[in-house]
């Protein structure tokens, strides 16, 4: 390791160490001006936050780089960078202005008329515009679930016939009409979701759990080491 | 009563949804030109949102006289050294303080609330006097067990041990199964709500979504009209152009 | 002519999707929707919350999960106004703020004064904020998402920390979302926790209900029809329809009928083509 990996560790290991314990340890020390260690931590939270705040403009500066790049070498899809730009700018611009991230929300310095305007259009690019594209853009998934349901899904074996019938057992229960045709589809989807999929969801967590423990160590004592 | 700027907007919000929906007939510049939208918009939403905590959280309280904030304002502000070749290490200062304080909790968190909890959930009475309870703890305790011994890699999976590892497997299964089932409820909501937008349904929750009315919802077919003109006009000036090169760089 | 069927072109699938999704739509056919009982546990926990309660409000979903968990918010939100209870709304994802105030606009919400009654805080940044804010709200939220200075706010004055919720609930669809509370929130300060989820997260969450982590859970856009005909049942004022879940029940029991039928189709096909070729050695 270099020095500046070592400094690095130093700061990781010893702000990790002392997340880890305080709210495991009960001192009345005084720090930071607080009275005991878990309020000179909630303390140290606001100054933490203020640091991750800093890094407010990384994305637009990369977004930035990356299409005017491609405006500027005439890369066959430059004309969409074009409109990614424009659109990405003007909606920082009336989000600034209007939003519920607006500088101003009280209009103290922008006037209430531009700030109208400004929170007509945010409105419009928002909830017409964004929500559209985003939630159709989602929806897709719906038509390829359909499709695969019939190329895809075969029972080939004992393990993705399992996997099937649980799969068909909680689709049809989860359809309201099911309870019309027999009320024991709900009871058998509620049966599936409440027991052996709560079962193997539990397992799955408590080896994740014990994953990120180790690596979480791991990372903070820079284990193993020599590499 | 109908708002002529809200009926623009429903209009318009009909016809984004249609250009992403005609990717499923075939890949076209309408579908691209959804995507490069959404993602400008995203971006710039997201950038005025993080500048104003950034206000809040580091700008304010120097202004209100907490001069020690300077330091984090500085430390916050070295992100930006990865933008220049000479001091680039430096926003690694900022990120080191990032991972130290997320591993630090994770551990005491994750400890508590995944696996401490989820074991003492799991310390259930094997045999209870009402026989359904018995077979659901059943069920749960011998289920969990077997599923955790299915991810134990560092040992061969074979024999005796082998035959526990795969029950744990057909538990596995079974959740995969009911992670199926429920994603297809999931899924299924989603094109349901942009249909009934389409077909301009007094039941969508236009309020709720603030796209317009359902006044203004009655007109969203004319936007289908006009859309499925425009790109059948499109598809039927493409049908004897050769495909495009691909434009993924 | 090319020859067209469903394994050669899935745009007949999405046809036919389409179909069995739209004809339902288009009759206004109504479904009555069986009450389960982690949305029952959720809707129980509302109502015999004691007056003046604090209620924390999560939106943990971005725009694209709006068909999902839009509905479980507009419903939940107007029966929480229907209450004594006071309210904070939050969000761990940028999209929160937007769709909190639309959520809002939807609803009727009585005679609660905004600043007395309820308040809008805005967009948690990261866990050092959600940790502080159990401590000191100011400290992390100095104004609200009307520009207005939190601490003059006499919701704020009277619950400054959010250690003293009665309740979170958090709409979530990913992360952060609902493991954030309750890793910082439920197992250190036993605050209790709901969860609104998209469906395909609703089974991950399970362990957590079983083990009385949350004290329930909303799957999906069912979850909010059902919190609907349950509302509706005791409030008579709030409308079937309010959060649009209703409508959608018939055309949700449609599309799963045709993914089931299309399940068996392709194995029944399957086997009968395995079979064949047995046949044909």
């Amino acid at each position: 390791m270099t020095k500046a990996e070592i400094i690095l560790q130093i700061i990781i290991f010893s702000l990790g160490f002392f997340y880890a314990i305080v709210y495991y340890v009960r001192l009345p020390v005084p720090v930071l001006g607080t009275g005991n260690l878990q309020s000179a931590a909630d303390q140290l939270f606001t100054y933490l936050t203020a640091i991750l705040t800093g890094a407010f403009a990384i994305g637009i500066i990369n977004l930035t780089r990356a299409h005017a790049n491609n405006v500027k070498n005439r890369r066959p899809i430059w004309k969409y960078s074009v409109i990614l730009l424009a659109s990405m700018y003007f909606m920082a611009v009336a989000s600034i202005i209007a939003s519920p991230f607006s500088l101003d929300p009280q209009s103290t310095v922008i006037p209430k008329g531009v700030y109208a305007v400004f929170f007509s259009i945010w409105q419009f690019l928002y909830y017409n515009v964004l929500v559209s594209i985003n939630a159709t853009l989602f929806s897709l998934l719906a038509f390829f679930i359909a499709s695969a349901a019939y190329r895809a899904f075969k029972a080939r074996s004992l393990e993705t016939s399992i996997l099937l019938a649980a799969g068909l057992l909680v689709i049809i229960g989860q359809a309201p009409i099911s309870n019309l045709i027999w009320p024991g589809f709900g009871t058998i989807r509620d049966w599936i979701m409440a027991f052996p999929n709560t079962a193997g969801q539990r397992g799955i967590l408590i080896g994740a759990a014990l994953g990120i423990l180790a690596f979480s160590v791991r990372r903070l004592i820079r284990y193993p080491w020599g590499r | 009563m109908v708002d002529l700027f809200a009926l623009i907007g429903v209009w318009t919000a009909a016809f984004l949804t249609l250009m992403v929906l005609s990717f499923l007939y075939k890949e076209n510049p309408f579908y691209r030109l959804t995507e490069y939208v959404f993602v400008g918009l995203s971006s710039g939403y997201t950038f005025a949102a993080t500048l104003r905590l950034f206000v809040n959280q580091a700008l304010s309280p120097i202004f209100a006289g907490q001069l020690e904030f300077f330091v984090p304002l500085i430390l916050g502000l070295l992100f930006y050294a990865q933008f220049t070749k000479r001091y680039s290490i430096l926003y690694r200062v900022p990120l080191s303080l990032a991972i130290g304080y997320g591993l630090g909790i994770t551990i005491w968190s994750v400890l508590q609330a995944y696996f401490l909890r989820q074991i003492r959930a799991t310390m259930l009475p094997l045999f209870t006097g009402d026989i359904l309870t018995t077979i659901g703890n059943l069920v749960i305790v011998i289920g969990t067990i077997l599923t955790i011994s299915y991810f134990i890699l560092h040992r061969e999976q074979k024999g005796v041990y082998g035959r526990f590892t795969k029950a744990g497997k057909y538990f596995v299964l079974a959740t995969l199964g009911a992670v199926f089932g429920t994603t297809v409820l999931g899924r299924m909501a989603l094109i349901i709500q942009r249909i009934q937008f389409l077909l301009g349904d007094a039941a969508f929750p236009w309020r709720a979504l603030r796209i317009g009315t359902a006044d203004e919802g009655r007109f969203v077919p004319i936007a289908l009209l006009a859309f499925l003109i425009v790109f059948g006009f499109y598809m039927y000036r493409k049908r004897d152009v050769k495909p495009e090169k691909s434009t993924k760089t | 002519m090319r020859k067209m069927d469903i394994a050669s072109d899935p745009r007949l699938t999405y046809v036919l999707l389409i179909l069995v999704i739209a004809v339902p739509i288009l009759t206004h056919a109504v479904l009555p929707v069986p009450v389960t009982d982690t949305t029952r546990a959720v809707y129980d926990f509302i109502e015999n919350l004691p007056p003046s309660s604090l209620v924390v409000v999560s939106f943990d979903y971005s725009t694209s999960t709006v068909p999902e968990l839009q509905p479980q918010a507009t419903i939940v939100a107007q029966h929480l106004f229907l209450r004594p209870l006071k309210i904070l709304f939050v969000a761990q994802w940028i999209d929160g703020p937007a769709l909190t105030d639309a959520v809002l606009e939807a609803i009727d919400r009585g005679n609660k004064i905004y600043g007395t009654d309820y308040a809008t805080l805005g967009y948690i940044p990261n866990t050092a904020t959600l940790i502080g804010m159990t401590a000191d709200i100011q400290s992390f939220f100095p104004v609200d998402t009307l520009g207005n200075p939190t601490q003059n706010l006499p919701i704020i004055k009277q619950f400054p920390a959010t250690r003293q919720a009665a309740l979170v609930i958090t709409f979530v669809a990913g992360e952060p979302g609902l493991s954030a509370y309750l890793q910082y929130w439920e197992s250190r300060l036993n605050i209790p926790v709901a969860a609104g989820s998209v469906a395909a997260l609703a089974p991950g969450f399970m362990p957590f209900y079983n083990s009385q982590q949350i004290i329930g859970i909303l799957i999906s856009i069912r979850a909010a029809a059902e919190y609907e005909f349950l509302e509706h049942a005791q409030y008579s004022q709030v409308p079937i329809g309010l959060s649009g879940a209703t409508s959608a029940m018939v055309a949700q029991s449609t599309s799963h009928m045709l993914i089931v039928l299309m399940v068996v189709v392709g194995n029944v096909a399957y086997f009968v083509r395995r079979r064949g070729k047995e046949r044909s050695k």
